[in-house]
């Protein structure tokens, strides 16, 4: 059997065994619709361009409502142009909160706020676009939420980091929950940072009710994520650091530059690979972190799942998804 | 509430989304402070909430013998390191967080008491909101008055090696 048939067993038997978890929004069916309530007002045509420039710097969008348009046509027949504007304002709890401070720059214009009810959340899909788009017009990005199939290449690089964190899981000193988790670049497949658990739950002996705060926290994906984070005084020196844990791990790449851009956000691009799903606190620090994927390599039993159960990283509520996938590698060995 | 608060002014001058927050024991003293660094230290983890945790050093406490007190909502992922540090018996927060919060308006602590998971190493605490909220709401505000495109950005750019 050559290399190349012994890759595409390998691919098939990764993609028979690989699961994705809790597809993202939309692909799961029609949804309900999320709604809030925003102040929204009338106001002059001329003023508009004026308006909406005051209302960018002190009533900002991108609070949590980034997915509504700011302004939309109503026709109405007594006015000389045929039709009025109506342009959103905030939240109701940001308006109750800031509104006098927000009045006094307003006051020029002629506005009345009042509430109305729009989607809480962005349209996942050209339908649901249309139906909650009859309550405010709304902002639709497609694209961000298609699932396109992973390739042969992507299925055996899944395969080898997810397996490399389930062999390494079993090295963990003792006291610590026997999980690692690492930082993968996809496009140049280095890994650039690795940690394991660190959070001595086992030795707090039995008959000591007290609780050391000092490393419970200390979980495989959070020591990973800390890793990686670059204070912004000295990201060059940080970046060579992460270079020499995967030049010397993944020399197939070659490569003797770092495969990060110079301006990586946090973890933007990246995947995590863990050996333990993460907990609910470990996936929305994923989140938070901007992470592309998650793969996890066996289930939680101690924790609350953040992918299976929690679906931390699929809620439409949050301004970042991710995808994660489970991969039993042990499955995988056996198909072989 | 008033340490917290004062956190998150201290946050919002570093440039930080201000938000702050205290710990306090049963006797009433504040036991650590933390306040948002998630940008001076490029980790999306180092929440106000985490921040203190960590401040504790290795002291040790009862299960649920400190009241939290932050200005905004935690998020889901200081939720659950609240949860499963087990040491935070009460919640005080202001302003809700409904783009990310843990505590009711994105994911809610009942998901930690139902899923029969996390046994005696977890601590599910009980909830006070809207304490001094409009100050903090204000706060934020001021952050994202700030941090508009025409005003100097307080973020340093990253230097090219
Ligand atoms: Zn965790
Ligand atoms: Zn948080």
């Amino acid at each position: 059997m050559g290399a190349h048939d012994a890759d595409n067993n390998l691919s098939a038997a990764v993609r028979s065994v690989i699961h994705k978890v809790a597809a993202s929004g939309a692909e799961n069916g029609p949804r309900e619709i999320p709604l809030c309530k925003v102040y929204v007002t009338d106001i002059n045509p001329e003023d508009a361009s004026n308006l909406l420039r005051i209302l960018s710097r002190i009533l900002p969008l991108s609070d949590g409502l980034s997915h509504l348009k700011r302004i939309r046509r109503v026709p109405c027949i007594s006015t000389p142009k045929g039709f009025t504007l109506e342009v959103v304002l905030c939240r109701e709890e940001t308006w109750l909160h800031r509104g006098q401070h927000t009045t006094k720059e307003l006051s020029r214009f002629q506005y009345e706020a009042r509430l109305a009810t729009v989607p809480a959340a962005a349209p996942l899909s050209k339908d649901e676009l249309k139906k909650w788009g009859e309550y405010w017009p709304l902002i639709y990005k497609p694209g961000r939420e298609q699932h396109t199939p992973l390739t042969p290449i992507e299925l055996r690089r899944m395969f080898i980091h997810a397996n490399y964190v389930h062999d390494k899981s079993k090295e963990v000193a003792q006291g610590n929950s026997p999980v690692v988790a690492t930082l993968v670049h996809p496009e140049s497949n280095a890994i650039v940072a690795e940690s394991a658990d660190s959070s001595q739950r086992a030795t707090n002996t039995k008959g000591d009710k007290t609780i050391p705060t000092n490393s419970c926290l200390a979980h495989a994906v959070i020591n990973c994520v800390s890793a990686f984070a670059v204070p912004h005084s000295e990201s060059a020196r940080h970046r060579k650091r992460g270079l020499a844990i995967s030049e010397s791990r993944y020399e197939e790449t070659g490569e003797k530059k770092s495969p990060l851009p110079v301006d990586q956000y946090l973890c933007t691009g990246l995947d995590c690979y863990v050996s333990r799903e993460p907990c609910v606190m470990c996936t929305m620090a994923l989140v938070h972190s901007r992470i592309r994927r998650i793969i996890f390599v066996a289930h939680n039993n101690d924790q609350l799942g953040g992918l299976s159960e929690a679906k931390v990283h699929c809620e439409v509520a949050l301004n970042h998804r991710c995808e994660a996938y489970f991969l039993p590698v042990l499955a995988v060995h056996c198909d072989k | 509430m008033e340490k917290a608060l004062e956190e998150a002014r201290k946050a919002l001058e570093r440039g930080e989304v201000p938000v702050g927050c205290a710990l306090i024991d049963t006797k009433g003293k504040c036991v650590a402070v933390g306040s948002n660094r998630t940008n001076e230290l490029g980790n999306a983890t180092s929440h106000a909430e985490l921040v203190a945790f960590e401040a504790l050093g290795a002291q040790k406490f009862n299960r649920g013998e400190l009241t939290l007190y932050v200005t905004c909502e935690p998020c889901v992922m200081c939720a659950a390191a609240i949860v499963q540090i087990g040491i935070i018996g009460k919640i005080v927060f202001g302003c809700s967080n409904p783009r990310f919060g843990g505590c009711g308006s994105v994911r809610s602590l009942n998901m930690y008491k139902e899923c029969g998971k996390g046994g005696d190493d977890m601590f599910v605490p009980e909830i006070q909101s809207g304490v001094e909220a409009a100050t903090a709401v204000q706060l934020l505000g001021e952050f994202y008055t700030r941090s508009n495109p025409n005003a100097p950005k307080p973020k340093k750019r990253r230097v090219k090696k």
